[in-house]
């Protein structure tokens, strides 16, 4: 249990009462198990699942293609890459910091693998470690920088971005190499579909329960929930703060990196431009998973919803053939529309007084 | 336009100081190069066989090497009294142009280090000013550098990047305003936002190009020297007059791709395709954006798929290859494609590997013109060392050809990035890409 949930809001402590009131042999209606699940789903979480619902549904009514086969394989292609990214994004805000290098990094990943194989087969497995481990250590190196020398980390994090593109034009210029590709077995792989879903997906998800089995279940991994709810209560309590927080961001430079070899083998020849777009999306899909911009807990399956959310409605849009203005105007509103009801709790903010007190007054704990 | 950046939209702010910083102290190393800028070189000059003045000083080409030349570089079978007096002229200088290794090298490495020492003996100097880093824009740097090399008049060139960065590109114009080169090259992307730092480099009495594309709201010839761009309107009307008259699909349906929403390269193109389109029964089908990232190609070219359109065209000034790859991967045969140049030698080989075969489609390429910057050097040189007239705005014909006549003069073996028809040769193409 983190701390956030050692000293739980008074609609909590509601829930919990209710919990340990409810008959213990399971006979009629098992409140505890509703509140339990209401209580580790709150509504911040829930606001992206309806969202996605919302948007399911205009899909089938408006534009079925966007849901066809050959869109389903695409947008869970990049719904996977996206997820990957996330995660490591997640982490980092999970101890109440930000990240704004996961494009840059993702970049570095795929011009190694693109620059030091040539497109070679042979090359890949080891080059893809060795990617990995600059990936690691550019995270690391903003972790460094963000909990030891307490430099602000949009600061770190956009300078190291800025670095990092910087030496990869230094390095491997604009074409990286004279295939321009990452190697066939890369592509081949991250092309392998189960039916109408990408394997990238898929290997998200693994990597996704992973790092929830991780955060909910391990002790370091409540420590690091618990650092973002309140690290100075977390120093108090003689938890490595520091270490925690060098920990998420350097494990989160993983991420990005195994995101941008994924993606760098899906496009087969990728350029600079790579991350761009993952840039602020990563912290946009964590906001739309309903985790507090401070840091604290986080849901790791609204994290799935979130990013299959942003990528479904660029294929919407895109499937539409909206005009630009259409297009640009939609996914301001929209993106607007479900973080506000996060920001919002789920929308009950929004709701009337009489509504609220029905609402209220209908809770099986009151 | 030709020259379609790869990152239309300024880039967000991460880049900008630390790049800016270091344009900054890159000029003031520049500035070594960038001396006594400005001055007329005493050397001699010729005259061509149409009377013209040229600086140029070494041989000449065959008038059937000509005529391959221009082909090569606007893919329309055009007679040299049709077209402006500084491409021809640079035509023939770029034709006769043998690299040595050692010049070969020197251009990749002048590249590579944002500038060099051409080895001239004159006083002349030249300035390249690009949005920012991209395979396109790399290429045509090396070959204003080529071109540089050919005039023993030219002392050095320095080129600055901005890194898709309105405020870099501007410092960055601004620092060149400072060092008055003889010939400031700048390929603007960016707009009217420039247009008062073209005006002060003029009055600094640089002769200024822009290059690739005009300046909203300029007079060519009072606010800068010389416009030397293409006519899209012209390009996009032709290749949409060749898709309805070529189509054997039977749909009269077509797609229209561009980079970012809103851009204003669609803005100018899209107007005049649909008005053929729609002149010949034709609908648009599909609108698509990319970016100009293969990520949005990629995406586009699935939605496009998906949408589920005969789509017997698609016009898209950048690269159609993650476009065909997505119909590809899918089993679907491909429609026309009618692309602006963003073709490179990985194009050709996609579109090769697929000739006979049940998904063979048909490639529509235009000029990518990587020899604007050439024109530029030549124009200026001239206009300094003869006094030779520059014209307010060199426009120039591109016509849009099916991929395999470019056959002729394709690199094969080239590195894959590499845009067909450079005028550079294969080796320094792969040291300048490999």
């Amino acid at each position: 249990m983190t701390p956030r949930q050692s000293s739980p809001s008074p609609d909590h402590r509601r829930i919990l009462a209710t919990a340990s009131a409810a008959p213990a042999d399971g006979g009629g209606v098992s409140w505890s198990r509703f509140a339990g699940v209401r209580f580790r789903f709150p509504p911040a979480y829930r606001v992206v699942w309806i969202a996605l619902v919302l948007l399911v549904l205009a899909c089938v009514v408006l534009a079925p293609a966007a849901l066809n086969t050959i869109s389903l394989r695409i947008v869970t292609a990049l719904t996977g890459v996206l997820i990957v990214a996330t995660l490591g994004e997640l982490l980092v805000m999970t101890t109440g910091g930000i990240d704004v290098s996961a494009g840059a990094i993702m970049t570095l990943a795929a011009v190694i693998m693109v620059k030091t194989t040539n497109g070679l087969d042979s090359r890949m497995w080891p080059v893809a470690g060795v990617a990995l481990l600059v990936c690691l250590a550019a995270g690391l190196a903003n972790g460094v920088a963000v909990a030891v020398l307490r430099i602000n980390a949009l600061i770190v994090t956009l300078s190291m971005a800025g670095i990092l593109s910087g030496a990869v034009l230094v390095w491997a210029g604009t074409n990286f190499s004279s295939s321009g590709q990452t190697p066939a077995t890369l592509q081949s792989l991250t092309h392998k579909t189960v039916g109408p879903v990408s394997l990238i997906v898929i290997i998200a998800l693994v990597l996704g329960v992973a790092t929830s089995a991780a955060l909910h279940g391990t002790r370091r991994g409540r420590g690091l929930v618990a650092v973002g709810c309140n690290p100075a209560a977390a120093r108090a309590l003689a938890m490595p703060v520091i270490s925690y927080q060098v920990f998420s961001y350097a494990v989160a430079g993983g991420l990005y990196g195994i995101a941008g070899i994924i993606l760098g083998g899906f496009l087969r020849q990728p350029d600079v431009s790579l991350g761009d777009p993952y840039q602020l999306v990563t912290i946009v899909a964590v906001a739309l998973a309903g985790v507090s911009l401070t840091g604290g807990p986080s849901s790791v399956l609204s994290i799935f919803a979130a990013c299959f959310f942003l990528t479904l409605l660029n294929e919407f849009l895109a499937v539409k053939s909206y005009s630009a203005g259409v297009q640009v105007m939609t996914q301001g509103l929209v993106l607007i529309a479900a973080v506000a009801l996060v920001t919002a709790g789920g929308g009950r903010r929004f709701l009337p007084a009489w509504s609220a007190r029905a609402v209220s007054k209908s809770r099986p704990d009151d | 336009m030709n020259l379609f950046p790869r990152h239309p939209s300024p880039r967000p702010t991460r880049l900008r100081r630390p790049i800016g910083l270091a344009a900054v102290a890159t000029i003031a190393a520049g500035s070594m190069l960038l001396a006594a800028c400005g001055s007329s070189s005493s050397s001699s000059s010729t005259s061509t066989t149409s009377g013209r003045k040229t600086a140029y000083t070494g041989p000449g080409i065959s008038s059937s090497a000509l005529a391959s030349m221009i082909f090569k570089a606007t893919y329309d079978h055009v007679t040299p009294s049709s077209l402006p007096a500084n491409l021809v002229e640079t035509l023939r200088v770029a034709g006769a142009q043998h690299l040595t290794a050692a010049q070969q090298k020197l251009v990749v490495n002048c590249v590579k280090n944002m500038g060099c020492s051409t080895g001239g003996n004159g006083s002349l100097t030249v300035g390249i000013l690009d949005p920012g880093p991209n395979v396109y824009l790399t290429l045509f740097d090396a070959e204003g550098v080529a071109q540089a090399l050919a005039y023993r008049q030219i002392k050095s060139v320095k080129i600055l990047d901005a890194n898709y960065d309105l405020g870099t590109f501007l410092t960055d114009f601004r620092a060149f305003i400072a060092l008055k080169p003889s010939i400031l090259i700048v390929n603007n992307s960016y707009g009217a936002s420039a247009l008062p730092l073209f005006k002060q480099a003029t009055a600094a009495g640089i002769l200024t190009f822009a290059v690739a594309q005009g300046v909203p709201g300029a007079k060519p010839g009072t606010d800068f020297t010389s416009g030397v761009y293409n006519n899209i309107c012209s390009l996009w009307t032709g290749a949409a007059e060749k898709a309805v008259n070529s189509t054997t699909s039977g749909s009269k349906v077509a797609a229209l791709l561009t980079g970012p929403q809103g851009g204003t390269y669609s803005s100018e193109s899209w107007p005049c395709i649909k008005r053929v389109l729609a002149a010949h029964g034709w609908t648009v089908g599909f609108t698509g954006y990319t970016s100009y990232t293969p990520q949005g190609e990629v995406s586009a070219g699935n939605a496009m798929l998906a949408s589920g359109k005969n789509i017997a065209a698609v016009f898209y000034e950048s690269g159609p290859d993650n476009i065909i790859k997505a119909y590809l991967s899918a089993g679907r045969t491909p429609p026309d494609f009618y692309s602006a140049g963003g073709v490179s030698q990985g194009t050709y080989a996609l579109w090769k590997q697929e000739q006979g075969t049940a998904h063979q489609f048909n490639i529509y390429v235009a000029s990518l013109q990587p020899w604007e910057y050439r024109v530029a050097v030549t124009a200026g040189v001239d206009k300094i060392v003869d006094g030779t007239p520059i014209q307010a705005d060199d426009i120039f014909p591109r016509a849009t050809i099916p991929i395999q006549q470019t056959l002729s003069f394709a690199q094969i073996g080239a590195p894959a990035s590499t845009a067909i028809m450079p005028f550079l040769p294969t080796a320094a193409l792969t040291k300048l890409f490999g």
